[in-house]
């Protein structure tokens, strides 16, 4: 089968992509449509004296200009994550208002909506808007935000912590460190990024009909829905439509609405015309989620022979301001669902306190959780091998959880179902040259740099929401439509989705016809995020599909005179056993839309239910090799392999895009990318000047391959493939730096690694990048 | 409607000589932004940090694109975009230091549309400035930069006089180390400026970059036969490759005669409002081999009387590690 799932077939959706015809948010104006921009808190922490709103709305083309006092029917932005902490208190989560109220609480909050009849009109009059604070002190620092004596920025809750998160036996962790031969201690940053989707963020608004249709970029239209129905607006849930047409990356932070989304649709009702808004780069800076942020202390217990008995992480995890969508969630059980990662560890304490402090919302970023997770562990294996004289692999493979093991229940409770991490790691080692490297060292001492090799091992624990759904119809003319309530923000799912239809029905590729995300045609689904598109997705449309070929057994049986059992199907054709006689797909769909076949036609929808609780559980392992010329700190990439382990490669181009687009995603976060407040509060790195996303010359070329261990519980053996990347690169990125500094007596550094840090650390200066 | 949406209303002119150029410019009284590629000028449209109301576009006089051999030496038009310098072959075998640095500008996107002669006039970029703060340099009465908490890791160690901005211009550094002239005219009369006078600190002009005034049009650049076929090194240390500006680079160009330097030019960007030569070092060499030893015994002359910030400490000894690397090879 030449488009079957496994085959690298090409993406349906490039031609349409890369010939700009494609409908992202921005593409769509409708007419007499208004514009609508916000005008924004300068300051990081204030109680609001006064708005000023007098000159903006005297400006040229203003329309209407609403601050919260005007929206007050209006409720806050959601955070849908439940979490209790062992007292059975829940997590504290204030109000997050759309257009700010009482306090501002960070640098780029809204304040007031402007909506003129031209974008640069609304900009302009937004510049108007006077706002007026009594000046609160910032808390920026996460050690800051948790001191006693710290402002607090939700006053009613009295400190800025939202919960106190522990998971795992802290007396049994003491009890492990206090018989241990070794004890191990690292202390890292994991930084804060800024995801940064190609498309800013867009929303077009349209109240009609007592219908509000909102245009926006997201990773599946429901979660916008659902908000935006229940939490904002009070209405029911079929009264509003989301639409996402093309959408230029999510990395998680499309997962969620945003304030101002619900604020086009608040002013097209108010004002009867559709209000469209744009936000440029730097207002994506001050305004899309942020992710990570994390200050973590680890302490790994070890036998004598390097065996670990127990681990301790304590995190300080950053929310920002308020709670995004799934604020706590992310650094608490999405992470710690996998703690301890691939490693048989006897004890394990984990500890987060979540923290607000005067920053952007924290949300999501490709891994959410994983990737922390992964860079503690990683670490902390490195840093054992190097205390103990160990290999850095052979730690490891004291350490692995084996194979023969599986399932294996964690101590989160989470039955880690496959994976073959030790024959994971050889296959990337042997590939990556791992024995070899002591040559190239010399031969880069030999030109005055620094060589280093670096492994990461990473687990996820992937699939979102339990359930998804899909609708598989067969059209009289044989083509098949498929409506699924996953989104593709570009990952290719069109393709790969319809890879598993060709095989499901035999039909031709280009037969198959993709819808998603559009709330009046999908009616269920979870989205994506969490690596689930493939596990959840493709198995709702896989077994979709197989209940439509049962379906049309029933009906072709009829039409052949037979029965059901007699009936054989195959390549689009169905069979009698003994091939007296068959009939098409098409025209078993045909004659299913006839009122002798109750008229419905040839369609099934299902709704796969993975079960509360399981996971899929992605992982492999990244080997970096880097070089460090000590005279400026400029690091290069020589070589990186990545064996990933994802199930069943469902299209191996496909697959790939995954793992260059995580790998890169993680290099930016070990190497460059950092979010930067000054401790006033405001936000320094507000463009790609100041943030160094990396371009095409930090990209090494990347070794791709897969050791491909089926996922025991779904038919399709897939795990997900989605944020490997993101979580396999920082470890190995910075193991790989430690490595190479090691002769310079560095055995600590913290992303990113950027040249200044790494020239400071080549030449035994002080890490503090601020003199004196 | 909807290209009211992406810029202002612009007043464009599009002359054809420069005579006609640097009349408008005076007409228009310091209204008329000089556009050469647009590269510095569109970001600060769109960052709304400045605006303009009326442009000069000289992208439609021919006459400023080009280049040519001259009885001493290349001249280049200033319209002539980086990348057409980066690859000419004229240029890369006989200026081969200019044709490196060129080729270091940011992106390839960008040389394809930016200019040489806006290479060397643009606008610092400071983030307190370029985020429209009214600091010295914009007319106001601070340095946001030199204050207790400012963030100050890409500015100045040298040269600071109340704004600590630095000259971004990587082809800047190539041009005073191969002793280019820079030819300006204004309306009919036509001035020569040595490149090393072209940019100016703030401590002669805080508000200004380089010496051109209103009505002032950069014609071309000429390179002189002396530097011709010259030794010479260039490196840009930057957080990134690719589009991003200089932490520090050099530029340096080396006559010799047998193994001895007969004369030399070392300038470094990224350290100083305008590109900085290394007056102490130039002298030092002179008659000495490039060798190790010669590194190693004039380094630390580069970064003498630097006063560094908060932040930018790493500069200093960047610049020391950078005259090493020029030396030695």
């Amino acid at each position: 089968m030449k488009f079957g799932v496994g085959q690298p077939v090409p993406r349906l959706e490039d031609p349409r992509l890369i010939t700009g015809s494609g409908r992202f948010t921005d593409d769509v104006n409708l007419p007499d449509q208004l514009y609508m921009a916000i005008a924004r808190s300068p300051y990081p922490h204030g109680s609001i004296a006064s708005i000023d709103t007098d000159a903006a709305e005297a400006a040229a083309g203003v329309v209407a200009v609403y601050t919260a006092a005007d929206i007050e029917s209006l409720g806050g932005m959601p955070c849908r994550a439940v979490l209790k902490d062992r007292q059975g208190n829940p997590c504290f989560i204030p109000k997050r208002p759309l257009l700010a109220e009482g306090r501002v609480r960070f640098v780029g909050e809204p304040v007031a909506a402007v909506v003129a009849r031209t974008r640069t009109e609304a900009r302009d009059a937004a510049e108007l808007v006077l706002l007026e604070v009594e000046d609160l002190p910032a808390v920026v620092d996460l050690n800051a935000a948790a001191a006693a004596e710290a402002t607090v920025l939700h006053e009613a809750h009295g400190s800025n912590l939202a919960i106190h998160y522990e998971n795992g036996d802290e007396a049994a962790w003491e009890a492990a460190a206090a018989a241990a031969a070794h004890r191990v201690q690292v202390s890292l940053v994991n930084n804060r990024v800024a995801p940064s989707p190609l498309e800013p963020r867009a929303a077009v608004g349209h109240y009609a009909n007592g219908t509000f249709t909102l245009y926006n970029p997201s990773q599946g239209a429901f979660a916008q829905q659902g908000v935006l129905a229940r939490a904002i607006f009070d209405e029911p849930l079929e009264s509003i439509r989301v639409i996402s047409g093309e959408t230029g990356g999510g990395f998680g932070i499309r997962g969620e609405v945003h304030p101002e989304a619900a604020l086009t649709l608040f002013a097209s009702r108010a004002l009867g015309a559709p209000v469209k808004w744009h936000g440029d780069r730097s207002e994506m800076f001050l305004s899309d989620s942020h992710g990570r942020d994390n200050l973590t202390r680890a302490d790994l217990a070890l036998d004598e022979s390097g065996r670990a008995l127990g681990v301790r992480i304590e995190t300080l995890a950053n929310l920002g301001a308020y709670c995004s969508a799934v604020g706590p969630f992310v650094p608490t059980m999405a992470g710690g669902r996998v703690v301890g990662t691939v490693y048989r560890l006897p004890a394990l304490y984990h500890s987060v306190r979540c923290l607000y402090t005067n920053t952007m919302p924290v949300a999501a970023y490709r891994g959410a959780g994983r990737p922390e997770a992964c860079y503690v562990m990683e670490r902390l294996m490195d840093e054992a091998a190097r205390q103990l004289g160990i290999g850095r692999d052979e730690i490891r493979r004291r350490n692995f959880i084996p194979s023969s093991a599986m399932p294996f229940v964690n101590h989160s409770g989470v039955s880690i179902s496959s994976g073959e991490f030790e024959a994971t790691m050889d296959l990337a080692l042997e590939r990556a040259d791992w024995a070899g490297f002591e040559r190239r060292r010399r031969r880069s001492e030999g030109l005055g740099r620094l060589r280093g090799i670096g492994l990461g091992y990473y687990v996820e624990s992937s699939g979102g929401g339990p359930e998804e759904e899909a609708r598989v119809r067969i059209h009289p003319d044989g083509s098949a439509e498929v409506i699924v309530g996953t989104y593709s923000h570009g990952q290719g799912h069109e393709t790969a989705f319809a890879q598993i239809l060709s095989d499901t029905f035999g039909i031709e590729f280009d037969k198959i016809r993709f819808i998603q995300g559009d709330t009046a045609f999908v009616k269920f689904g979870g989205g994506t995020g969490g690596s689930r598109s493939s596990q959840m997705g493709g198995i709702a449309v896989k077994r979709a599909g197989e209940g439509v070929i049962e379906q049309g057994r029933a009906v072709a049986a009829e039409l052949l005179q037979s029965e059901p059992g007699r009936v054989t199907y195959e390549a689009a054709v169905y069979r009698l056993d003994d091939a007296s006689a068959q009939v098409s797909l098409a025209d078993v769909a045909r004659a299913a839309e006839t009122a002798q076949f109750g008229g419905e036609g040839l369609a099934e929808t299902h709704r796969y239910d993975r079960g509360a609780g399981t996971y899929t559980f992605p992982n492999g392992a990244h080997v970096a090799e880097v070089e460090i010329d000590p005279d400026t700190g400029v690091l290069h990439i020589c070589r990186y392999t990545a064996v990933d382990d994802c199930g069943r490669v469902i299209n191996p181009l496909l697959a790939a895009g995954q793992v260059h687009g995580g790998v890169v995603q993680g290099l930016g976060q070990a190497l460059l990318e950092n979010v930067v407040y000054d401790t006033d509060g405001q936000l320094l790195t507000g463009s790609f000047l100041d943030y160094a996303m990396p371009f095409a010359d930090a990209m090494p070329d990347v070794d791709v391959s897969f050791n491909e261990v089926l996922d025991p519980n779904n038919e399709l053996g897939v795990k997900g493939i989605g944020e490997g990347g993101a979580c396999g690169a920082p470890p190995a990125l910075v193991n790989a730096a430690l490595h190479a500094l090691a002769s310079r007596g560095v055995t600590a550094i913290d992303m990113p690694l950027t040249p200044e840090k790494l020239w400071r650390a080549a030449n035994g200066l002080s890490l503090q990048e601020r003199a004196g | 409607m909807a290209a009211h949406d992406v810029m202002p209303d612009i007043e464009l002119f599009q002359p054809v000589t420069v005579e006609d150029a640097s009349a408008i410019a005076r007409r228009l009284e310091g209204r008329g932004w000089v556009l050469a590629g647009g590269q510095d000028t569109y970001g600060w449209l769109k960052d709304r940090a400045k605006t303009a109301t009326a442009m000069i576009d000289l992208g439609t006089i021919e006459a400023l694109s080009g280049i040519e051999e001259t009885a001493d030496g290349v001249r280049i038009g200033a319209m002539t975009t980086l990348r057409t310098v980066s690859r000419d072959p004229l240029i890369r075998e006989r200026y081969a230091l200019l044709a490196e640095a060129a080729g270091k500008v940011a992106s390839p996107q960008i040389r394809n549309q930016g200019t040489l002669g806006g290479n060397v006039a643009q606008d610092t970029r400071c983030w307190y400035y370029r985020r429209g703060l009214s600091c010295y340099r914009a007319g106001g009465n601070i340095c946001y930069a030199d204050s207790p908490e400012g963030m100050n890791r890409e500015h100045a160690i040298l040269g600071a006089s109340r704004c600590v901005a630095v000259s971004p211009s990587d082809t800047g550094t190539a041009l005073v180390a191969l002793d280019a002239v820079m030819v300006i005219q204004n309306g009919g009369s036509v001035r020569r400026v040595p490149a090393a006078k072209f940019f100016v600190g703030p401590a002669v002009n805080i508000t200004h970059m380089t010496v051109l005034r209103e009505g002032d049009i950069l014609t071309a650049i000429e390179l002189p036969a002396a530097w011709a076929g010259a030794e010479h090194y260039f490196e840009k240390v930057a957080d990134r490759d690719v589009w991003d500006f200089a932490l520090v680079s050099i530029a340096a160009a080396f006559r010799t005669s047998g193994n001895a330097i007969e004369d030399a030019r070392l300038v470094c960007g990224a350290v100083s409002c305008v590109p900085h030569r290394l007056n102490a070092v130039e002298r030092a060499v002179i008659g000495r081999p490039r060798s190790e030893e010669t590194a190693e015994s004039v380094a630390g002359l580069a970064s003498q009387g630097a006063k560094p910030l908060n932040f930018n400490h790493f500069k200093a000894p960047l610049m020391e590690n950078l005259v090493k690397r020029a030396l030695r090879s």
